[in-house]
């Protein structure tokens, strides 16, 4: 039986974690919840700019926060490319939010496969004072890597609500989203709006692989797998298209994790997240923060 | 959905398909080495030392050639540790090709497939190799892909040779064409186990809790059974007051693992984990600012690679690591004649061997033996079924004592009825100034091991 304090520090280090996939998830959930298309490359992205974080400050010794602005910068540009390759020739087309799912499946496997031809199948991390350096408050510690990752999660998480909610863009992208016909006659570009879109989402990806890499040493072709699956938990849970669910969907599947390891076993981790997660689909198929359909 | 939107679907796929194709190297493709092939390394060993040098390159003359089949995870989840085990196979069929080995006359055509680090894949695999006429099977790394891969060898009469995968029921199952060279998880976790008694004797330090924490597939099930099995043997006073399994893949935090340790505080922790899993572990340790008595890698794991101390930096210190090889071996009078092959391999890759590419040079050698015995028996090679069955009889007389096998300070013996080699032993090292120190047999040791660790704050 662990002591309180132990179970406090426990809580406090999943809510983290949920963050941190709240964080993940964000890209994604711009890309689908709020671009209705499917980037099954999300993974992939984050593992690029865990990459990302590794050159640079291995070859330039730069701090990978300044990676991870970087990462930003070249990963919002690989994704407007991806779009233009992927996503624009397909999405408008009948059943285009499907075809993104095949289109983006062959992204994912040339990205992949690349970064095997490239940087091989060896795990990679690199040593930084972040992940070396803890905070404790009420005897709860917890790495300064993961604090700044929380921290700049919700950050980027009321940014980008902010962003979508008061400036032109992102209104746009969210007329976009809602009615593209209707926002085609008003005057907006909505390709345009969507290469933003899809190329923001891609950054934030990017970003989220930098901080994610900044304490959890595992830089390889594949590394976007785990957090992939994490993320498309948190964006259904969340329900497509809420920005602000993100984060309180993955505080919510980090600590019923946490639970699941400290009631039961690691063994039990997934499994209590899954019947968390399928229940609360049962009950709200629009996800806890998604808004119902509504019959015509 | 119209058609431009499932051509360009269609072709984005191909070209990602094709890339992977060609992405882990030979690995996915059908490859032969030579001795024609890598030119580089004839050179490499010319320049070998007068006092490690191997015997001289003969000319080949007519040589038989017989195919093997190397069965590895070269993309997937296990790539890296595959492209490892690949590296040691290549330098030993090189090795044998280039007449290094007087004993072995005939040339290695090595035919490489890629189990993706999947059972299915693994078994479709093997089937392709038997069509493409191999006449013997190495690998396949992860113990659950070597099991049902060498069933499927027994059920077609495929000989299969295991350098590496530790799972017990490999060589549990009286299987006829399987054979594994190396020590199984029983011996790696007796072996843990009377190392880390000896060294807490010699340091006067009385174990009285231990915890046995280890990913959950056969690897860690398996070594952890050992542990278990073994554990009062050892430490008859020792109680397991924690043991927790977890997906090694998938875990993205183990404060969990670690707060329920911290709150029982055992003696020892023993891990049998991967690279990932083992660097999380170490590093949350740290975050949670508690260390065991001795913590320690079993099975060989993600503790005794060199990326675990690249990657943790001064944080691997004291960590115990089991260890199949070190650099450390050659500099032994007995194995210093066997630094040759490390120097091939370092003027090859950089850098040292480490214990997987080792062990899989040596699984390499002995069907190399073995293949020859058969052919010195008059099997005929290109009858393909009755050259299996004559190669699984050679195996089954494999005898070489210790000192005699490349590398390794042990010696192999596959005429035991199980085919389980009993000679295999595991060292223990641990990590010291950010080194692989070997601790133990303790009367081998160039160094003392350090028991108890310091705490973290006294680093």
């Amino acid at each position: 039986m662990i002591e309180f304090s132990a179970y406090t520090q426990l809580l406090v280090s999943y809510a983290i974690l949920g963050g941190v996939y709240g964080l993940t998830a964000l890209g994604l959930s711009l890309i689908w919840g709020v671009m209705k298309a499917v980037n099954w490359a999300h993974g992939d992205f984050l593992m690029v700019g865990m990459y990302t974080a590794f050159w640079t400050v291995t070859l330039f010794g730069i701090d990978p926060y300044i990676a991870a602005i970087v990462a930003f910068i070249l990963l919002g540009l690989l994704g407007m490319v991806t779009h233009v390759i992927a996503i624009e020739p397909v999405v408008e087309k009948p059943g285009g939010h499907e075809a993104t799912l095949l289109t983006t499946l062959g992204i994912s496997v040339i990205l992949e496969s690349l970064a095997l031809i490239l940087w091989s199948p060896s795990p990679r991390s690199y040593q930084n004072v972040y992940k070396n350096t803890f905070i404790e408050i009420l005897g709860i510690r917890t790495s300064v890597a993961e604090a700044i990752a929380f921290v700049v999660s919700i950050v980027s998480i009321v940014a980008v609500d902010q962003f979508l909610k008061r400036v032109r863009i992102g209104k746009a992208i969210r007329a976009v989203s809602q009615n593209p016909i209707g926002a085609r006659v008003v005057g907006i570009d909505v390709p345009k709006i969507r290469l933003m879109t899809f190329g923001l989402g891609v950054a934030l990806a990017g970003m989220a692989g930098v901080l994610v890499s900044t304490f959890y040493p595992n830089i390889r072709p594949l590394a976007g797998y785990v957090w992939d699956i994490a993320s498309y938990v948190v964006v259904i849970f969340a329900g497509l298209g809420t920005i602000y669910g993100v984060i309180f969907a993955g505080i919510i599947i980090g600590v019923t994790e946490g639970l699941g390891t400290i009631i039961f076993s690691n063994a039990f981790r997934q499994i209590l997240v899954y019947v968390v997660f399928l229940t609360v689909l049962l009950l709200r198929p629009q996800g806890l923060f998604g808004k119902a359909l509504r019959r015509v | 959905m119209d058609t431009k939107a499932w051509i360009l679907a269609i072709v984005l796929l191909i070209v990602g398909l094709v890339i992977g194709y060609f992405a882990a190297g030979p690995g996915q493709v059908k490859t032969v080495t030579t001795t024609k092939s890598v030119v580089k390394t004839v050179t490499v060993t010319k320049t070998v030392g007068a006092a490690t040098q191997p015997p001289k390159t003969t000319a080949p003359a007519k040589k038989v050639e017989v195919k093997v089949g190397v069965l590895l995870p070269l993309s997937g989840g296990s790539a890296f540790s595959g492209q490892e085990d690949l590296r040691g196979i290549q330098l030993a069929a090189l090795h044998i090709n280039q007449s290094k080995y007087p004993n072995i006359k005939f040339i290695m055509k090595l035919v490489i497939a890629d189990t993706q680090t999947k059972q299915d894949v693994a078994v479709t695999e093997l089937r392709r190799l038997a069509q493409e006429g191999v006449v013997a099977i190495i690998g396949a790394y992860n113990s659950a892909v070597t099991y049902p891969s060498a069933a499927e060898a027994e059920r077609i009469g495929l000989p299969y040779v295991v350098p590496e995968s530790v799972s017990d029921k490999i060589t549990a199952q009286g299987w006829k064409y399987v054979f594994r060279t190396c020590a199984n998880a029983s011996k790696y976790a007796y072996d843990t186990l009377w190392a880390m008694a000896d060294i807490a004797k010699a340091n006067g330090v009385d174990v009285k809790s231990v915890a046995l924490i280890y990913e959950n597939s056969d690897f860690g099930v398996t070594t952890t059974e050992g542990l278990k099995k073994y554990l009062n043997k050892f430490f008859p006073n020792a109680k397991i007051v924690h043991e927790e399994s977890y997906p090694a893949e998938e875990v993205t935090s183990m404060d969990d693992m670690v707060a329920k340790l911290k709150a029982e505080n055992p003696d020892i922790v023993f891990h049998v984990a991967y690279l990932k899993d083992a660097v999380l572990f170490v590093q949350t340790m740290k975050k949670l600012n508690w260390y065991p008595k001795a913590y320690v890698g079993a099975g060989a794991g993600g503790q005794t690679r060199v990326e675990f101390i690249q990657q943790l930096g001064p944080d691997a210190n004291y960590v115990y690591t089991q260890t199949e090889w070190q650099p450390d071996f050659l500099n032994s009078k007995a194995l210093k004649k066997w630094a040759w092959i490390n120097d091939d391999f370092k003027k090859l890759y950089g850098r040292d061997m480490v214990g997987s590419s080792a062990l899989n040079y040596v699984g390499t050698y002995v069907l190399g033996v073995a293949i020859q015995k058969a052919l010195d028996s008059g099997a005929n090679p290109n009858d393909i079924k009755a050259f299996r069955k004559a190669v699984r009889d050679a195996l089954e007389t494999i005898k070489i004592p210790a000192g005699e096998l490349p590398l390794m300070p042990w010696g192999v013996d596959l005429t035991v009825p199980n085919h389980q080699n009993p000679e295999a032993a595991v060292a223990m090292a641990q990590i010291l100034n950010e080194k692989f120190r070997v601790v133990w047999p303790i009367e081998f040791a160039p160094v003392k091991a350090v028991f108890p660790a310091p705490p973290w704050g006294k680093r």
